[in-house]
């Protein structure tokens, strides 16, 4: 059944596409025909004229025949719509600055349409690479405390390996601690980010290596033999991909460590940057700490279990673990958040506010052109009415009007695939680097089978949404009305103008949204600008480097390489000052710290309070600029045997010594039991936000690094203040560091200004994203306005024209048009902001210190886009004072 | 002269479907021979029109039931060659059958009156 309609298609493709052929064929056999005929009537003893003029006789009009014929082989549909396609093209071609016009329009709504769904689909759509992702959670600590709040902390070794051991709920848990490393021995060393991970992770996970194993349970016990485990990316552009190099020992931090497998192209677990992963080789001891939040645990539940359910359980067990360590653990509990939540959660509020505005984008393009097709529309309307009269088939000139604006709508479409592959190129470029992820799965986004029926099916939606309302006009209106308003020019009937008024009431209310989205946005952008920084980001050169490896035993072996790498550096010309910190501010970075005051037992509260901690060396604070507000900062002669010592944030002074005397006071890192030393508080500096631009510094204690070696805190970042250009110091600095340790590897080389803005990346990012929206929009509403007056001035005509006859000036003509359209855009302007009102929540989370029913924005977008749409009308408004009233009146 | 036609000799176009596939029963045919074959094999009663037939012609190769060819004529002359498909044959033995059973019943009904 399915192959003889097949094999029918296929022949009349056949026919279609050699149509003389057929024709010839035809004449050909009908020929043979007659002359067979001719040939026996002559045979029967005809004259040669008498059979030629018999045989013709009976054979009747050949040409009828054919038509017979012909009529099987065609492609009824398919030939007028072929019809419809081709004069359509020719009308588009007559008109080229209203083809080009409309086309560019479609472009740039469908283009834009496009390049958000490809970021809303690789983001938000399409499903994570693993097997039931659905079943996997991030666990984070959940913390209530006085002075200290956080939704998302990392979890302490002791409170993993509780929950890991006494949960019902699921079929795994894997914790993971974010590492770096040194890559040496061939080549310049390299620094890796990498994770040390439960040997487990990747059964939780259901992901196999390409090549080789993944870690063996007992590979997790410290003492074990060390392994590890290589990114695709690393294994290609490090080991040239081979696979001999699974089983070979590579060196990792000075260290031996044997590669035991490859990980899948699309791997990157849990952080996009990761290309390295080792067992988390914790000691007993180490699991059982309490002290330090420095996991990060991911599980996978059971079958069956919901995550309602299995938060539910882990409260219950929360609460038991506070009973039990009620010093570290109350107000702490277990927070689940799904793995898709964890990844995507963050982009989410802003993407849909994007994806809303590119929508918004497209529906006023479709306003615009259905005003352009309902221009041309009134131009074209006696042609309609003459083939009306001529007997077509009123659906056959709706088709025609459906046929050309989907034929517009197409060329848009592949237009406009082109404007968004430019789109994705440059999303994929505004974001932030992979150490600072903001949209994680950004690179996934690309030209793909969903993006191509996306645009198809936009594309047709348009094409019939733009030419529904003009062709429902053609198409319900009978033949004499329609000849008649031909003659009707002086009026303009009520219908036309309710359609007229709605178009730019839609227009200017979509615009108003659009852009009052991207006026918050820029409002908060230039109050993020404002948050007081507490240091000076002019002039810094930061780059991170650590020493480690077989040179670096001990302690005291870093902190003799911190010791010469920062004398060094202060020597080169050029440099003012010079210190390490173990993370720099608005870096996504957290240390956070049970503290206890001399003199203060635990009264009222059960728990210790808590802090954020930055080890530091001296020359940080300089080297900053960060300011000192009481006491001394950190010196050299801090050293591990002097008196130990401690400087704090004014919020931590605040929170914590709100009558005074804070140097002078003693602290104590940790929970009371603890057996570290008492420091002296020694002196107090400005606040600054370690963690983000839009997170309020928390209270911070700063500590010298020659004295925390029991915290084990490494010194990821230097801070290098410069007289001159910090990058033209880079090199000199770099040298510096390689002439004490060539084996190091430099890594974030980074102006302080560099790394603030790309702490501000996300809010720039959603900012430039609706910004440009915004543009479009208003590009696109004064096009429309300007559209849609100067249809309505050439509808006018005669009435302006009989005005102005009748004793009107020019002015009052002018007045006449402006004002209906200044009412309308007032009109739309507020519309729009009610429409703002109402969806002001969606914005909320993507703000900052600015209200979403900012009165400003409010106020200077209907202002601006009142102006734009004034301006836009009033090219045409102005020609229609100038219009000849005799020829007015004649006009048609 | 006038067109040698009676009412008898109007075909519905299933019977005429039949008839040409049952001429092709013999071999490939150029549709001349086809009207000839139909128009002496039922004695000169039946005529069949060019204008019923080449349409029929191309319906039937349409649908399957024919393919053509082009080949040489007994005098030398390029013609198109129509010949059965197997599902022409196949079509051939519905159609047929039923046409018996269909004749026999009115035969039935007419004798009976």
């Amino acid at each position: 059944m399915l192959s003889a309609w097949w094999n029918q298609v296929r022949m009349r493709i056949a026919v279609l596409l050699n149509r003389r052929q057929f024709e010839r064929d035809l004449q050909e056999e009908l020929d043979f025909h007659l002359a067979m005929r001719e040939q026996s009537q002559r045979r029967s003893g005809m004259t040669p004229d008498d059979a030629y003029r018999s045989a013709r006789f009976q054979f009747g009009n050949p040409e009828v025949i054919k038509d017979a014929c012909r009529e099987l082989w065609s492609w009824r549909f398919l030939e007028t719509l072929w019809q419809d396609v081709w004069f359509g093209g020719r009308m588009l071609r007559k008109n080229l600055s209203f083809t080009a016009l409309a086309v560019l329009t479609l472009a740039l709504g469908i283009g834009a349409n496009t390049a958000v769904f490809s970021l809303v689909d690789a983001v938000l759509l399409k499903p994570l690479p693993y097997a039931r992702a659905d079943q996997l959670v991030v666990l984070h600590e959940r913390i209530r405390r006085e002075g200290y709040e956080h939704d998302q902390e990392m979890v302490t070794p002791g409170d993993f390996t509780a929950w890991k051991k006494r949960n019902a709920s699921f079929s795994g848990m894997a914790a993971i601690a974010s590492r770096s490393f040194d890559l040496t021995g061939t080549g310049e060393p390299v620094q890796i980010e990498g994770e040390a991970v439960s040997a487990n992770l990747f059964s939780v996970l259901q992901v196999e290596p390409v090549i080789g194993r993944v870690f063996d349970p007992e590979e997790e016990h410290s003492g074990a033999g060390r392994v590890a485990l290589l990114g695709y990316g690393l294994w290609t552009s490090r080991f040239a991909a081979d696979p001999q190099v699974v089983g070979h020992t590579i060196l990792i931090d000075g260290m031996g460590y044997v590669v035991v497998g490859v990980m899948p192209k699309w791997f990157s677990f849990p952080d996009p940057d990761d290309q390295l992963w080792v067992p988390l080789a914790l000691s007993e001891q180490d699991l059982a700490t309490r002290a330090a939040h420095s996991l990060r645990v991911v599980a996978r539940l059971k079958e069956g279990i919901s995550s309602v359910h299995a938060q539910t359980q882990m409260d219950a067990l929360s609460r038991v673990v506070a009973e039990e360590y009620p010093t570290t653990n109350s107000g702490l509990s277990a927070s689940l958040i799904s793995l898709r939540e964890q990844i995507v959660g963050n982009v989410r509020p802003a993407l849909l506010v994007l994806w809303l505005s590119a929508a918004f984008v497209l529906l006023i393009v479709c306003v615009n052109l259905a005003s352009f097709v309902l221009t041309r529309a009134s131009i074209r309307r006696r042609e309609f009415a003459v083939r009306l009269a001529l007997g077509a088939a009123r659906s056959r000139v709706v088709r025609q009007l459906i046929t050309e604006s989907l034929l517009l709508s197409l060329l848009g479409g592949a237009a406009g695939l082109l404007f968004a592959f430019w789109g994705m190129h440059a999303l994929r470029g505004i974001n932030p680097p992979p150490s600072f992820p903001y949209i994680s799965r950004i690179e996934e986004i690309g030209i793909n089978g969903t993006l191509l029926v996306f645009v198809l099916a936009l594309s047709l939606v348009t094409g019939i949404l733009f030419s529904l309302i003009p062709a429902l006009r053609t198409g319900g209106r009978d033949i004499q009305e329609a000849l008649k308003e031909e003659d009707s020019r002086g009026n303009s009937g009520g219908t036309r103008r309710w359609i007229r008024s709605t178009l730019v009431l839609m227009q200017t209310a979509l615009g108003v949204v659009v852009m009052i989205g991207a006026g918050l946005l820029l409002r908060s952008f230039v109050r993020l600008g404002t948050v007081p920084l507490g240091f000076h980001p002019q002039n810094v050169l930061t780059l991170r480097v650590l020493p480690r490896g077989v040179r670096y035993p001990d302690f005291y072996a870093r902190l003799n390489f911190y010791q010469q790498v920062l004398a060094k550096v202060q020597n080169v010309a050029g440099v003012e000052s010079a210190g390490a910190v173990s993370f720099l501010p608005l870096t996504r970075s957290r240390q956070f710290n049970t503290f206890s005051v001399e003199g203060r037992p635990l009264a009222n509260t059960s728990w210790s309070p808590s802090a954020d901690i930055r080890v530091v060396t001296p020359g940080y604070f300089e080297a900053m600029q960060i300011p000192l507000t009481a006491g001394r900062k950190f010196s050299w002669e801090d050293m591990p045997e002097s008196a130990p010592v401690a400087i704090v944030s004014k919020k931590f002074m605040q929170n914590f010594f709100p009558d005074g005397g804070v140097t002078g006071s003693h602290i104590r890192i940790g929970s009371p039991p603890s057996s570290s030393a008492w420091r002296t508080i020694i002196g107090v500096v400005d606040d600054v936000p370690y963690f983000d631009i839009t997170s309020p510094p928390q209270p911070t204690i700063y500590l010298p690094y020659a004295q925390s070696a029991a915290l084990r805190t490494d010194l990821h970042d230097l801070a290098v203040r410069t007289l001159q250009t910090p990058a033209s110091l880079t090199g000199a600095v770099r040298n510096v560091i390689r002439n004490v340790d060539g084996d190091l590897a430099i890594s974030r080389v980074r102006t302080m200004q560099e790394v603030c803005s790309i702490s501000m990346a996300p809010q720039r990012f959603n900012l430039l994203l609706l910004t440009l929206m915004a543009a479009l929009v208003l590009f696109l509403a004064a096009i429309g306005l300007y559209g849609v007056t100067a249809y309505s001035v050439a509808q006018r005509t005669r009435e302006i024209g009989v005005r102005l006859i009748l004793g009107a000036a020019p002015a009052d003509v002018l007045r006449l048009i402006l004002f209906h359209s200044a009412a309308l855009i007032l009109f739309g302007v507020a519309a729009g902001i009610a429409l703002s009102f109402s969806l002001a929540s969606l914005m909320k989370n993507l703000l900052f210190n600015v209200s979403a029913l900012d009165p400003v924005t409010y106020g200077v977008v209907a202002v601006l886009l009142s102006l734009v749409g004034l301006v836009a009308c009033y090219g045409p408004a102005r020609a229609a004072t100038r219009i000849d009233p005799i020829t007015a009146l004649r006009y048609e | 002269m006038g067109k040698p036609r009676d009412k008898s000799g109007d075909l519905l176009q299933g019977t005429l479907d039949m008839l040409v596939l049952q001429a092709l029963t013999r071999g490939p045919q150029h549709g001349y021979s086809v009207a000839e074959w139909i128009h002496q094999r039922s004695q000169d009663v039946l005529r069949v029109e060019e204008g019923a037939l080449y349409p029929a012609l191309h319906r039937l190769e349409l649908r399957g039931f024919l393919s053509s060819e082009w080949g040489a004529s007994e005098n030398n002359r390029r013609a198109k060659y129509y010949s059965l498909t197997p599902a022409g044959r196949k079509h051939l033995l519905t159609e047929t059958e039923q046409w018996q059973r269909m004749s026999w019943a009115i035969k039935r009904i007419l004798q009976s009156a």
